[in-house]
């Protein structure tokens, strides 16, 4: 037994060193809002930087996460060319309502659905709101699990970094 | 403890392998992974039903580990339940390495072998799925494969046995197949065209082998389909503002301790109407669900072994009084139609104000079936009409007005009224009528320190009856204080109060938080009602509880 | 990458076609075999731990006239502690000439279900734990299973009311058991004199011994429906029919008890169909 507690803490180690430049994965299938099926790789940004966004319907944080960034998107690509992915982890009941509600809120974001949770799975994701960073080499630099008003701050100035990392 | 010595190599070699990996980077891939820890100390209360916990201390852990070199991945998830916190089913109790996977997944190709998550659709025949507030696993742990021989075709296949607590039910096998095709994607006069067409089809058929069910008929046995199949077919389909999803799902004869050994078939039919622009959306939907309940064995009455998932149609509600009764999908027969519209009052308008103001309504009728009964056990069960409908079962109608009063105010005024059958929870009863209000008002004192205040009230016809001991009856009050600072913590105190023709009893709440990068810690002091924990139409029940709750969730 | 698709597609629709049980209406029940009423019983039953031995076998199986040696010398080592099937079974158990088919219907539902139709035989089971093919070592499982503290005893006899043959099955529980159980009967039959293909020869006039004649209960057994604590007794009274051909003084009838879902032999008795 002792082994076994042992064998998880070094993987836990192991994972927080290695964790610096995990990327994005590739050959996940997600849905489009038009019902056509996208996979991960897809989400690209010309070397600019990403943010990934899981969320859903349901979830009253993210949407005032996603409903502050909204006011906000257009100064922050102007400024760093960042691109939202909005990831919603809305399962059967409620995915049919993605589409309704992204519109009804009037959000610019690139949304997909991943109503079978792989993507979700394979981020490590375990509640919404989860945010990620991605750089231009498509490497998560940074992530952030819930949201309270304020930490859009704290997320655009990662963006900026890395805006300013990539154009060097 | 079997799936411990199991599984020891394995982490003996990942033990071995992730040193090399830092040290040297011969490996080249990345370890993820995640971790939850939750725990309770409840103590007994009676006037709220609470009992004691010999053990004093509850814990619920997991960790997910997982490894990704390229195309490659492999994981594997740890569990404990020492023992399992209330709520979740005794047979939990131990711990080891229940789920493994292996993967590769390249454009053309992903392949698991292990332990694997799938839906075909929106799972009417099939989803293997987890849910961990519910305790839920039905994961598939066998081969799946998935072919994507062109743009726009999904081809995928696989075959499994199902988890059960601790244990596989190596007796139920499960295969399915199921082809997905976007017609923009492979005719090429179609591929620019605003009409988007996606159909898809899918057939899952379980095996299980044959035993002695004896018939109500004295020296008979049900003579039992030993493969059971289903299949879907569905579309989705979307032109400039409007969309349409329907699924339609038809299952063999299944005799199984949920439809009381009836040899009737399944059938279940979705439909998914959207219109939607930007600022303004409405969605109708409408669904007739006729015993599709669909297992991987036919003696499992709990929450484990479904095959496939029958989403309840109402409204996700975020509030506590909202939520007090929620509905739980019948899966043995169901009718249901329900209808949400979200509107943006634009701003500089005499209501919009100056930021506008979002309106959301959303209604819902869900009813029995209308059937005639045949008989029993081991005959069709009964015939049903399809279009006349049953018992009501439920009615949610519920608006929300959202505005932002100024750059730092936003209040959210939210009223709903719900009509409730017992019978849905399996009690025969009187209908439930409940009107519920709710203001919820965030106040943004500078950007390091948020202050959120939420009301809420129910008023209900329902009166406490001590012999039938719903502790939710009667009318309600709820008050909550939130405050969030340095973007970091979070601190909040909260009570319910059945102050009307209830158990007056007070259920208060003190909880803090701590929020950093992708780590959350939450403590919490109080007393949690009984009562059915809901997620997307499939409910746990949960005991009542007094004491302390903690939970550790990170990611790396 | 057509090809492919196409074997895809075809692999899908033999799928499709193959995977569903239609029962017609007027056959959702069946026949459930032998089942009763369980009494309460003062009978005396002897507590001891028994093993049955289920051998697949055929008369065109070259090498099982040499596992039967083996099970020979096992039931004279063990005496009336080891209790011997032979089921015939599949293409092996396929008649030669004019001889009688030694099939029956309940042997082949276990026989598919526990051995499968791909394995050779012979192969064999103790209380059906692992199967033995071919059977070295499965003296030591006998060892094994009969060192057992027995869960439950059983005692069986034959009496004849009325003209109409019963067997009386007595069982008592020795521990208290929370799983569900079955109860099992059949009759089997000695010295049949067919011919049965061997590595050395066909041999003419080859006593075919313990043949599973018929199972009187549904192939799997019926559940015992009673209260299983520890000391509680039992019997049940079923009726007993002997199939044509079969020559009633070498028959033997056999119960055993077993496990609902795993099917384990949790002990077994066996008495001669003629006292």
């Amino acid at each position: 037994m002792k082994r076994f507690f042992l064998s998880v803490i070094c993987l836990t180690l192991g994972g927080i060193a290695l964790a610096q430049n995990a990327t994005l994965p590739q050959n996940i299938t997600l849905k489009a809002l038009d019902g056509s099926s996208v996979q991960t790789s897809a989400i690209q940004n010309d070397g600019k930087p990403i943010i990934v966004n899981f969320w859903a319907t349901w979830c009253k944080p993210c949407n005032r996460e996603l409903n502050t960034i909204k006011e906000l998107y257009p100064e922050w690509q102007e400024e760093t060319g960042v691109k939202i992915v909005a990831i919603s982890i809305d399962d059967a009941r409620s995915a049919s309502r993605v589409k309704p509600h992204v519109d009804g809120n009037g959000w610019e974001y690139e949304v997909y659905i991943d109503q079978n949770q792989d993507f979700k799975r394979a981020m490590n994701v375990v509640n919404p709101p989860h945010t990620f960073v991605i750089n231009g080499k498509g490497e998560i630099v940074w992530q952030h699990a819930s949201y309270v008003e304020g930490d859009e701050e704290e997320l655009i100035e990662v963006v900026r970094k890395v805006a300013a990392e990539s154009e060097k | 403890m079997t799936n411990i010595r199991k599984t020891i190599p394995v982490l003996a070699l990942m033990m071995l392998a992730t040193p090399a990996a830092m040290a040297q980077g011969i490996m080249g891939g990345h370890v993820t992974g995640n971790i939850q820890i939750d725990g309770q100390i409840s103590h007994a209360d009676s006037l709220i039903g609470a009992s004691d916990v010999p053990e004093r201390l509850l814990t619920n852990s997991r960790a997910d580990i997982l490894y990704t070199n390229g195309n490659f991945s492999a994981g594997l998830r740890f569990e404990t339940y020492l023992n399992p916190m209330l709520g979740f089913n005794a047979r939990y109790q131990g711990m080891g390495v229940p789920n493994f996977f292996a993967s590769y997944q390249n454009d053309l190709i992903s392949v698991t072998a292990g332990n694997f998550y799938e839906q075909f659709g929106s799972g009417m025949i099939l989803r293997a799925y987890e849910d961990r507030y519910l305790g839920l696993d039905n994961s598939l742990r066998g081969l799946n494969v998935a072919l994507r021989p062109f743009p726009g075709v999904t081809i995928k296949a696989l075959t499994g046995v199902q988890r059960i607590y601790w244990n596989y039910n190596t007796q139920g096998l499960v295969r399915g197949v199921d082809g997905e095709v976007n017609l923009n994607s492979i005719i090429t006069p179609m591929a620019e065209s605003k009409f988007r067409m996606t159909l898809g089809a899918g057939f899952v058929s379980k095996y299980e082998p044959d035993e002695f069910i004896s018939s109500p008929e004295p020296g008979y046995k049900l003579n039992l389909p030993l493969n059971v199949g289903a299949g879907a077919v569905r579309m989705d389909m979307n032109y400039g503002n409007w969309s349409l999803q329907a699924e339609y799902a038809h299952k063999g004869q299944d005799p199984s301790v949920m439809n009381n050994y009836i040899y009737r078939e399944g059938e279940a039919l979705m439909l998914n109407a959207v219109y939607s622009m930007k600022g303004f959306s409405a969605n109708l939907q409408a669904k007739r669900v006729d015993n599709m309940c669909f297992k991987s064995a036919r003696n499992e009455s709990g929450e484990m072994l479904y095959i496939n998932y029958i989403p309840a149609i109402t409204k996700q509600h975020t509030y506590a009084f909202l939520n007090m009764y929620p509905y739980a999908t019948q899966t043995t027969g169901e009718m249901g139609l329900q209808g949400d519209v979200m509107y943006k009052i634009k701003k500089g308008t005499l209501l919009g104000g100056k930021y506008g103001t979002d309106i959301h309504i959303n209604g819902a009728v869900i009813t029995g079936l209308d059937t005639t009964t045949i008989g029993g056990a081991g005959t069709d069960g009964y015939t049903s009409s399809w279009f006349k409908t049953g018992d009501l079962y439920y009615t949610d109608l519920s608006i929300e007005v959202a505005k932002k009063l100024s750059s730092a105010l936003k209040l959210t005024c939210t009223y709903g009224y719900q009509i409730f059958n017992p019978i849905v929870e399996g009690h025969h009863g009187d209908l439930h009528h409940n009107h519920v209000a709710v203001a919820d008002l965030t106040w943004k004192i500078n950007k390091k320190n948020v202050l959120r205040f939420e009301a809420e009230w129910m008023g209900s016809d329902s009166k406490y009856n001590p012999d039938v001991d719903d502790k939710r009856c009667g009318d309600w009050i709820m008050g909550l204080v939130e405050y969030n600072f340095s973007s970091a913590w979070f601190i909040s105190l909260s009570d319910q109060y059945s102050y009307h023709d209830g158990n007056k009893a007070n259920y208060y709440n003190v909880s803090l938080g701590y929020n950093h990068g992708a780590t959350r810690l939450q403590l919490g002091y109080g007393k949690q009602r009984e009562g059915l924990l809901c997620i997307g139409g499939v409910c746990r029940q949960v005991p009542a509880s007094n004491g302390l709750t903690f939970s550790l969730t990170t990611s790396f | 990458m057509k090809k492919t698709i196409f074997t895809a597609l075809v692999c899908a629709l033999v799928f499709l076609t193959a995977s569903c049980d239609k029962i017609e209406q007027d056959r959702y029940t069946v026949p459930a075999g032998a089942t009763g009423q369980w009494f309460p019983s003062h009978e005396n039953i002897p507590n001891i731990q028994r093993a049955m031995i289920e051998k697949y076998t055929g008369v065109r199986c070259v090498n099982c006239p040499d596992a039967d040696e083996v099970i020979h010398a096992s039931l004279n080592h063990y005496g009336d502690n080891l209790v011997a099937v032979a089921i015939h079974s599949g293409a092996f158990g396929r008649p030669l000439g004019s001889d009688p088919d030694l099939r029956t219907e309940g042997g082949t539902v276990w026989y598919e279900t526990l051995v499968g139709t791909s394995t050779g035989l012979p192969a064999a089971m103790v209380n059906r734990g692992d199967l033995f093919n071919p059977l070295s070592g499965i003296n030591d499982k006998v060892d094994q299973i009969l060192a057992y503290q027995p869960p439950v005893s059983m005692l069986m006899s034959t009496a004849s009311n009325n003209g109409l043959l019963m067997a009386e099955i007595h069982i008592g529980f020795l521990q208290t058991i929370s799983q569900p159980l079955n109860l099992t009967l059949l009759l089997t039959e000695d010295n049949i004199l067919t011919t049965q293909t061997h590595v050395g020869g066909d041999i003419h006039d080859y006593a075919q011994n313990h043949v599973l004649r018929t199972i009187y209960t549904d192939a799997w057994g019926f559940p015992i429906d009673v209260d299983k604590t520890e000391g509680s007794k039992y019997f049940i009274n079923l009726p007993i029919n002997l199939p044509e051909q079969c020559v009633a003084g070498n028959c033997h009838l056999v119960a055993f008890i077993s496990d609902q879902e795993s099917r384990k032999i949790l002990n077994v008795v066996q008495c001669d169909l003629v006292p």
